[in-house]
């Protein structure tokens, strides 16, 4: 073998160490997960902070084998939507989150410049979270994000967190669930009913975007496949393209990106449609040029109110050139921008 | 750069000879050995020794802070059955019976290695209490950790231990038997070592170019007699365009790119401040343009 051959991986396959806090040990997921990974190290730990807090960390090379950690969630369980992101025009727009970080490896993404570890935390309590949103619904309607800050659906074949709120939030008619992803975990959906308030989202970038930065992501071809079979399930569906991306092919890679995407949709099964460039706050700026240093940490973003985003003139130009084709396939009324 | 950290001269001995180390006696307050890119300490037994020499070397190497690799290593006893005579393990935790919190290096790189949880005792336990049943037993692992831990990220630490005194065999093994034992096991923690650093390596090429680029930053500066702020902010549209061709193009190919665009300013007649922000502009633009 020779250690200096740079195509052999030499980390550890993802979740080969599993934190658990002391308090997580007995709760039955902690057993479910333990029981699908027996070949893991167990390490018990008092808290979550005290790994996934630890001064730093190297959230690049720990996203390189990414290790679990198990953990009780105290309160809030529940928090406000940020206006850096679509509401649709719902109010009361919350999110949750059962996990901290995201099995996805996308190098765009503002979790690197929001939390200091490459590693996931799962909150094992996903009762405790369910009895906060049903203290919030006895007071109001709710709009509820599960994977605001996440994929959880990329997550189902260990958690099942999908199918768990699926049916938490079935017979709830003043609660309306949204799961984001980019993953194509769809099958606890095919033998369920169709959950009428129940939105699915896709996140497409085109396959360039995909292979480059979104790593460990499906393919553009396989979540268009996951798009069409829930739609042929009975759902609509709502898509996002969101954050683009600036770089040398942009304008090409996104126009025939729409145009596979609508190949065989018809505007009808689609909610509605999210546009917007990439932007983090500036707070996270730092952290984030930290973890990685690539054509996305390093672009000279303009700080406009606390928002770090591409320069307007790149913004505009963007989203203008993306909504200007969307509108070949999909009436305006559906396509929601987000300008910083 | 590796430094590697030894209570006792005897654990000390065959690292030093497997790495072909020399006294080095620019270090004053400890003995340390070192080569290229290598230095090793000997502490001195106990918490309070441990801690203050992992902060002395650091304290020496501050400036390459982020391309430090720090292993703790030595002897260990244990009470757990499961661990062989001589055999060598890494902490995933690291506490002490003091009951302060532990201390959890990143086991990233894949090795054969077992892997333990370190308690740091005071002395030689007589009897097995809870915390020591599966665990593998130190003196100076604990001290060790509370100062590397505030200087280094935990992919930095690693804290390797051989087992020379388990259970069955009650009394220490005799000192020709653990120079043995140690002298051994270090192809592992070399092979770790080499793995660590690979991701570095793979980066050379860049480092290169980065250099390249910081050279014509100097010139476009000078030429343009541009402020501190603009110099800046500068750098960082070079080094975005750099990036942004590299997308396509291999390194030199991209850092050509970057060169044909910036060799026309340079060529540009500058006489003033006002005249060099104005070149300055049409250039940034120029950079984020494709
Ligand atoms: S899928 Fe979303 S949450 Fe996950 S890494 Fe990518 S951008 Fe971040």
């Amino acid at each position: 073998m020779n250690i200096r051959d740079s195509r052999i991986n030499y980390f550890h396959s993802k979740y080969s160490h599993v934190y658990i806090e002391k308090e997580a040990s007995q709760y039955p997921l902690t057993l479910k997960i333990l029981k699908s990974l027996p070949q893991s190290n167990i390490i018990m730990i008092d808290h979550y902070k005290d790994v996934f807090s630890r001064d730093r960390q190297s959230y690049d090379r720990q996203s390189k084998s990414q290790n679990l950690i198990l953990a009780v969630k105290k309160h809030p369980y529940l928090y406000k939507g940020s206006p850096l992101c679509h509401s649709f025009g719902y109010d009361n727009f919350f999110y949750t989150s059962t996990i901290l970080n995201c099995p996805y490896g996308c190098s765009y993404c503002f979790l690197k410049g929001m939390v200091p570890s490459g590693n996931l935390v799962i909150f094992v309590n996903y009762e405790d979270f369910f009895s906060s949103v049903a203290q919030h619904l006895n007071r109001h309607p709710v709009y509820l994000s599960l994977s605001y800050d996440t994929d959880l659906m990329a997550l189902e074949p260990l958690l099942g967190y999908g199918e768990k709120w699926f049916w938490f939030s079935y017979e709830k008619p003043n609660l309306t669930i949204e799961l984001r992803t980019k993953s194509t975990q769809i099958n606890f959906l095919k033998s369920q009913p169709v959950h009428p308030r129940l939105l699915l989202g896709w996140t497409l970038s085109p396959q360039s975007v995909i292979d480059t930065f979104e790593k460990g992501a499906p393919s553009l071809k396989m979540r268009i496949e996951a798009i069409r079979t829930v739609i042929l399930m009975g759902y609509r569906v709502r898509l996002c393209f969101d954050p683009l991306l600036y770089f040398p092919g942009w304008e090409n890679a996104y126009k025939e990106m729409i145009d596979e995407v609508f190949n065989g949709l018809s505007s009808n099964e689609i909610s509605d449609i999210s546009i917007g460039a990439f932007r983090m706050p500036k707070d996270y700026l730092k952290r984030f040029r930290r973890s990685s240093d690539d054509l996305i940490s390093s672009f000279p973003y303009v700080v406009k109110k606390g928002i770090a985003a591409y320069p307007h003139e790149i913004e505009i130009q963007l989203i203008e050139t993306i909504r200007s084709h969307l509108l070949h396939y999909i009436e305006p009324s559906k396509i929601f921008t987000l300008h910083k | 750069m590796v430094l590697i950290q030894c209570q006792t001269r005897k654990e000390a001995q065959p690292i030093i000879r497997y790495f072909r180390l020399m006294y080095d006696s620019s270090f004053k307050s400890y003995p340390v050995y070192s080569k290229q890119e290598m230095a090793l300490i000997i502490s001195g037994a106990g918490a309070f020794c441990a801690c203050s020499a992992s902060s002395y070397l650091l304290s020496r190497y501050e400036e390459q802070i982020k391309n430090l690799l720090y292993i703790h290593i030595g002897l260990a006893g244990s009470f757990d059955t499961s661990f062989e005579t001589g055999e060598m393990v890494i902490g995933n935790k690291v506490t002490s019976t003091l009951g302060k919190s532990g201390y959890y290096p990143d086991l990233l790189m894949k090795t054969h290695l077992k892997e333990a949880h370190i308690v740091s005792l005071n002395n030689f336990p007589s009897k097995v209490t809870p915390d020591l049943i599966d665990a593998v037993y130190d003196i100076g692992a604990y001290g060790f950790s509370e100062s590397a831990f505030s200087f280094l990220g935990p992919h930095q630490i690693i804290v390797a231990k051989i087992i020379s005194s388990p259970y069955k065999e009650r009394h220490p093994l005799p000192s020709f038997a653990t120079d043995e034992l140690l002298f051994n096991k270090l192809e592992y923690l070399d092979l770790l070592i080499h793995k660590y650093f690979l991701d570095r390596d793979s980066c050379l090429s860049l480092q290169q170019s980065t250099a390249e680029l910081l050279k014509l930053h100097r010139h476009l500066v000078e030429h343009l007699k541009l402020s501190e702020t603009l110099s800046i902010e500068l750098k960082k549209h070079l080094s975005w365009s750099f990036k942004a061709h590299l997308h396509h193009d291999s390194v030199t190919q991209s850092l050509k790119q970057v060169d044909r665009i910036v060799e026309e300013t340079l060529h540009s007649r500058v006489l003033s401040k006002k005249e060099g922000i104005r070149e300055y502009k049409r250039l940034k633009d120029q950079l984020l343009s494709f």
